[in-house]
């Protein structure tokens, strides 16, 4: 859980479930449900089991089981997941890739 | 929860997350996981136990129960609990550790504007505590001199000043005239005896009072060796020595 008012310069990793509401200027690298709030951003890539985005992300997105771009949403990269959901007011802006895994 | 806590100050790394950069921004961290980089918050910054932090913490409030492996920086003040373990320096008005806690590094406590006074104290103190050191050799120094000195005002003070004065140079004239073969001892033992009594033997026949207070001493605080052998002995010797040998 990274609050809104906090920066990592760097990469961020985890086995487990990860909430972000600051910004990072790195790659983000989970193995459990990623949250990305609406006052998150990501300057790197992204990668989770589950992906759900509601801030900006600059990069690409990428989750084994599923993404999801909620309103608000920002996402400037591809997407690479078996599902994706794009949301009523999110914007997106990349390739989408979901032959992932077959 | 997780909403309003993280939008507004505290944020949580878990136990599971690794952060391979430096973390820094506003709001509350806690640490459950590792980080391998510096940590610059404005507010409190608490590293739980099993968290682990490869680089410095900078925040309002540190608190460490796991691990850190940086220098510990804080506005307010440093808490190490029993688990904590830190190895670096630690900088804070504050500063508390608790029983159990490892620490290894430099301590710097009183930093803000109550605590230079307060941090001068200590300071001045440690620079005194050395001071002590070396008072310490001193006095074992002083310890030898004493020794040497009492040797020194004995012979001289005690030997020469009573008895050369009227009782100890009569007895003195007369052991010259009784001791004949004085001289061959006093020239065997102390050589430097001759030099300056050569000149004044003199003196010392014919004007006995300032002579022989005058003699003596010389005489006696140049062999300083002998003068445990007999200190009032030998000035008798010394004496009658050059005596007799001019009157031989």
């Amino acid at each position: 859980m990274i609050g809104a008012g906090l920066t990592i310069d760097g990469n961020l990793k985890s086995d487990g479930s990860v909430r972000v509401d600051g910004s990072v200027l790195g790659r983000v690298d989970t193995q459990g449900a990623l949250e990305l709030g609406p006052t998150s951003s990501i300057s790197a890539d992204v990668s989770g089991l589950r992906v759900s985005v509601a801030g900006s992300v600059a990069g690409n997105v990428e989750a084994g089981e599923r993404v999801d771009l909620l309103a608000g949403a920002k996402l400037t990269g591809n997407v690479r997941a078996p599902r994706l959901t794009i949301a009523d007011g999110a914007s997106f802006r990349g390739k989408v890739d979901m032959e992932m895994g077959q | 929860m997780s909403d309003e806590r993280g939008a507004r100050m505290s944020s949580v790394l878990g136990s599971t997350a690794i952060v391979l950069g430096n973390v820094s921004g506003q709001g509350d961290l806690e640490i459950r996981g590792r980080v391998q980089g510096n940590v610059t918050l404005d507010g409190r910054v608490a590293v739980a136990t099993g968290g682990i932090v490869l680089g410095a913490i900078e925040g309002v409030h540190v608190t460490v129960l796991g691990t850190v492996r940086g220098d510990l920086i804080a506005r307010d003040g440093v808490t190490i609990g029993a688990s904590g373990e830190v190895e670096g320096n630690i900088v804070a008005p504050r500063v508390a550790i608790e029983a159990g806690a490892r620490v290894r590094g430099n301590l710097r406590t009183g930093e803000t504007n109550e605590k230079p006074k307060s941090a001068d104290k200590p300071r001045a103190a440690e620079a005194r505590a050395p001071a002590p050191a070396p008072a310490r050799p001193v006095p074992s120094d002083v310890r030898t001199p004493p020794v040497v000195e009492p040797l020194r005002p004995a012979p001289t003070a005690v030997s020469t000043d009573p008895l050369t004065k009227d009782e100890g140079e009569q007895q003195r004239r007369k052991r010259r005239r009784r001791r004949g073969g004085g001289g061959d001892e006093a020239r065997s033992a102390s050589p430097r005896t001759e030099t300056p009594a050569d000149g004044r033997p003199a003196a010392v026949a014919h004007t006995p009072a300032p002579a022989a207070a005058a003699t003596p001493a010389p005489g006696r605080t140049a062999p300083s060796g002998p003068a445990p052998q007999g200190p009032p002995a030998i000035p008798t010797f010394v004496k009658g020595a050059h005596g007799h040998r001019r009157d031989n």
